[in-house]
């Protein structure tokens, strides 16, 4: 207590002398918490985008026993599909009557298929279905920049492609297209669809070039999914609920209904590892580490300097009976609150500037940047362990800083106290 | 009279500024690496992209799917072909500027194990072997076990696939895994127990145990003889069929590293319940079918060309963006039935690539001259997608180096104010003996100046030393680049721009409170030492 109080009295009346500290610390505080979020949005970019429309995310993942494993273990496609969930709109439905359970939703399967269009045929599309009014979460991913939204209740299948389809496919809207290719289940298949008009996504990718969107009754027949059949259901949780919990309890559940389903958590599910993002996010926290490494000799000769001035300071404890290892932790305490405090301030001016550049929606075409950002939108990121790691800095800043300054700046005789004040 | 007060001054407060001279080493040290690192990066990217990818200049049909935007372009089946030939290859080949030039035919595959299974969505590019190495001197055939060269006398076409990525790898391939079991708690012991029984195992409790008894069966000679008798066993009709197929690919074989595998699969076949699927690693003699699409499409399901194949070489790739396999461009002319002059593309590389624009105006000319239906592309234009990758790295690193100079700025600032509190009863001194503010000034800068460039040094030779590691082992970790590892370029350039730099940042950083010091008049500075 008494520690904390000199400390604070201390900071207050050498509140001018730890401005440049603060100054220092602070302004790259703010600048590393930058460069990190550039490296949180880039991930943030990939998994809300790209990732959300393959994959779309949820906190559990429902699948019936066996099915996710036998996935995962890499079965055949015919034995993996045959485990689907039967008569999942009735099962949503009770799904989402259960405490915690804030919404119910199917993810979707996508199904690989070639189009055909005026005897070219172009290959690999991957089609995912979608009712724009049953699925505003999915729909809200994207903008139809020509032609008309998709309408489930049209006589034939609708698809919307991505606008860059448009520069090879060259269909008009409204033109007709084939889509060929097999089922889920190793199927041969072939229907008429007609072309509702080109999408960008809000959050663009080049890898997005080839998923294409289907109007449900045509997702059925290219899947070969009979109605009310679907791989997985997602589940998304009341804000408070713990989700480990929340799993123990639907499997429970589900056990004494004699359900036979499994429930995961979404987030620890195998799944693609960004390599890409993982390594650029591993060179900032390398980059990180060399400017605080930097930073660290220049605040040492601040905090050096300062100890140099507060000589008289540091005679006057000695002459009260103060000991080393009590000035060494008032100085250490010191030094550590001037750096967190700075460190604080910085990532907050550094939120600021987050908002600030995020709403100008700086926006890119050319592909290239759009894989380094991640999306099409530059999008500054959050995430807690950025802030970690700059308060972790600063930690270990602080602790190298005392180490290296403080030994010398405390050999100061108790005479030094009344010797300067005569000269 | 300057140089020896700087000198004199430097030397008396050199304790003072022992701080801030490693500080100024270690950002000159920094500023070199980052320097070199973009250009590094810059440079063997676009090499790379060169060597492997692009060439220097492309010639394609204007209908091209090279051409047109959007990163999946070139998924379309349909091959839009150039005809190489006549005033075009006259001119190419008499051009001293042209060091190589290949005809390529580009076109998508699908490759089909054996037993079926599907492997990844391929590129594939038809080019005579002997020029492969000229035109992409960067496909590096890191393994191989024969020529790409094709022999109409032997039945199966030789490809050379992408090296095999850490996601095709295969832990113990030799060997079940317990991740390789399906089944959990008693339902898994009675599994151990039934195995154990028919396959005459003498197992250890557990599932260790077991394991290692089944690997031991997996390794033994006269599996076969032993897993017959089992075979009459009654499985679900479906299963006896994978059954089937398993004994008759393992009884056929003649690759004897794929042995282990076949064993796996016939075992997997007799436990379909208790045991996973069996993965294979690509290796090098693998027998495969390839499907190629038609040269034109005709019709809703027209019937692809279907090639029995041999992995005969693993190839370096482009890493992250392109994934292409190489093929004998005789073989795919002859099973699409096009002539010798016809490809897709036609690439050239020159022998100096300063010598690139003149040589895609010369072609430009020609083509527009013959009224020819081609374009002519160069490396910029067709490495645009990936060379966005090095233009972020380089936004990084000058973001990195504006952070190292804020540093330097800051605390040169807080350094000049430290001193000019510290040092104001000397400053006073030598005003009183006659020296003018402005003098005072030039003495400091000079002070910051000489500070500066002798850490510089320091820092150069740190940074030197730096640059010379990466370029002599290479900077790890480096996923864009073969091998993840990026070699560095010497760079002159980076050692003056980062003195440069720093110097000029030193120097206003100086210059901003000494300027303080010229509105002081010669009394107040004597008086504040009093």
């Amino acid at each position: 207590m008494l520690t904390l109080k000199l400390v604070l009295r201390s900071l207050v009346s050498h509140a001018q002398r730890s401005f440049i500290l603060l100054a220092v610390v602070g302004t790259v505080s703010m600048l590393l918490f930058l460069f990190l979020s550039f490296s949180d949005g880039e991930i943030e970019n990939f998994k809300e985008g790209v990732m959300g429309i393959y994959d779309p995310p949820s906190d559990i993942r429902v699948y019936s026993a066996g099915a996710r494993e036998a996935m995962d273990q890499g079965e055949e496609a015919l034995t993996v599909y045959a485990l689907a969930l039967k008569d999942s709109p009735q099962l949503m439905e009770i799904l989402a009557k259960r405490p915690g359970v804030r919404q119910v939703f199917s993810p979707g399967q996508m199904v690989r298929q070639d189009i055909l269009y005026q005897g070219e045929k172009i290959r690999n599309f991957m089609w995912r279905a979608l009712d724009p009014a049953a699925d505003p979460w999915m729909r809200n991913k994207l903008r139809v920049v020509e032609g008309r939204d998709l309408d489930p209740a049209a006589p034939q299948p609708q698809v919307l492609l991505h606008k860059s389809s448009k520069s090879f496919i060259k269909a008009p809207v409204g033109a007709q297209l084939t889509l060929i290719g097999q089922t889920l289940f190793g199927q041969a298949v072939s229907q008429e669809v007609q072309l509702a008009g080109y999408y960008a996504p809000e959050q663009d990718n080049p890898n997005l070039g080839t998923i294409g969107f289907i109007t449900p009754g045509g997702y059925l027949m290219a899947s070969g999914w009979n109605p009310g059949e679907t791989f997985a259901l997602g589940v998304n949780l009341e804000k408070g609920v713990d989700k480990a919990a929340a799993i123990k309890d639907l499997s429970a559940w589900s056990q004494e209904q004699g359900l036979g389903l499994s429930f995961w958590d979404f987030e620890k599910l195998p799944g693609d590892v960004f390599n890409v993002y993982s390594m650029i996010r591993v060179i900032i926290l390398f980059m990180t580490v060399i400017i605080l490494f930097i930073i660290t000799v220049g605040v040492m000769n601040i905090v050096a300097v300062n100890l140099q001035d507060r000589r008289r300071e540091i005679g006057t404890y000695y002459c009260l009976g103060a000991e080393r290892p009590f000035l060494i932790r008032i100085y250490t305490l010191e030094i550590l609150l001037t750096n967190l405090l700075a460190a604080g301030a910085g990532v907050l001016l550094g939120l600021g500037i987050r908002a600030w550049i995020n709403a100008l929606k700086i926006t890119t075409e050319e592909s290239g940047l759009q894989l380094v950002f991640g999306g099409s939108v530059f999008h500054l990121g959050f995430s807690g362990e950025s802030v970690g790691w700059i308060i972790g800095g600063t930690g270990i800043l602080t602790v190298v800083t005392a180490l290296f300054t403080l030994g010398k700046a405390l050999k100061v005789s108790p005479v030094s106290a009344i010797k300067e004040e005569e000269a | 009279m300057y140089a020896k007060l700087i000198l004199r001054g430097l030397s008396r407060h050199r304790k003072k500024g022992k701080r801030l001279f490693i500080l100024l080493a270690l950002c000159s040290a920094a500023m070199i690496f980052t320097l070199t690192f973009q250009t590094s990066f810059t440079s063997r990217y676009e090499a790379m992209g060169i060597d492997l990818y692009t060439a220097h200049l492309a010639v394609l049909p204007t209908e091209s799917p090279k051409l047109k935007e959007g990163f999946f372009a070139t998924n379309k089946e349909k091959l839009e072909l150039m005809d190489y030939s006549g005033a075009l290859k006259d001119r190419i080949t008499s051009d001293p500027r042209v060091e190589t030039a290949a005809l390529l035919l580009e076109t998508t595959g699908m490759l089909q194990t054996l037993e079926n299974e599907n492997q990844p969505f391929y590129s594939l590019i038809g080019v005579e072997p002997d020029l492969l190495g000229r035109i992409f001197p960067g496909v590096q055939v890191l393994s191989s076990s024969g020529p790409l060269t094709w022999n109409p006398a032997e039945k199966e076409i030789p490809l050379y696939r992408p090296l095999v990525e850490f996601w095709e790898r295969v832990k113990n391939p030799e060997e079940f895994i317990p991740g390789n079991l399906k089944l959990k708690g008693t339902r898994a012991e009675e599994f151990f127990r039934q195995a154990s029984q028919e396959l005459g195992l003498n197992p250890l409790s557990g599932e260790s145990g077991f394991l290692e008894a089944l690997n031991r069966f997996l390794k033994e000679g006269d599996f076969l003889a032993k897993i017959k008798p089992l075979v009459d066993r009654r499985l679900a009709e479906r299963y006896q069929e994978t059954l089937d197929n398993a004994l008759a690919d393992l009884e056929n074989n003649r690759e004897p590293q794929r042995w282990p595998a076949l064993k796996k699969r016939v075992l997997r076949a007799l436990y379909p319940q208790a045991l996973s699927p069996v993965q294979e690693e690509p290796t090098l003699n693998r027998s495969l079918t390839l499907t190629v699409p038609p040269a034109a499409q005709e019709g809703v399901m027209t019937s692809p060309l279907v090639l029995p194949v041999v992995y005969k070489g693993f190839v370096q790739r482009f890493p992250l963006y392109f994934w292409n396999s190489y093929m004998d461009i005789r073989v795919l002319r002859e099973e699409l039935g096009l002539k010798e002059s016809q490809g897709t593309s036609l690439y050239l590389r020159a022998k100096n690539l300063a010598e690139v624009p003149g040589l895609k105006r010369d072609l430009e000319s020609l083509i527009k001259e013959h009224n020819l239906d081609l374009k002519v592309a160069d490396y910029q234009y067709l490495g645009r997608m990936h060379m966005s990758t090095a233009q972020a790295f380089s936004v990084i690193g000058g973001i990195l180096i504006g952070l190292f100079l804020l540093t330097v700025g800051i605390f040169i600032i807080n350094s000049i104010l430290l001193a000019l509190i510290q040092r104001r009863r000397e400053i006073g001194t030598a005003v009183a003996l006659g020296l003018s503010p402005v003098q005072n000034l030039l003495v400091f800068l000079g002070e910051t100046g000489v500070l500066v460039t002798v850490s510089w040094i320091i820092g150069a030779v740190l940074g030197g030393l730096m640059v010379w590691a990466f370029t002599v082992w290479g900077l790890p970790g480096m996923i864009f680049f073969p091998g993840d590892t990026l070699y560095f370029l010497w760079n002159p350039g980076a050692f003056g721009t980062s003195y440069l730099m720093i110097l000029l940042t030193a120097g206003f950083s100086a210059l901003l409170p000494l300027l303080g010091l010229l509105k002081k008049k010669p009394v107040d500075l004597l008086k504040e030492g009093q």
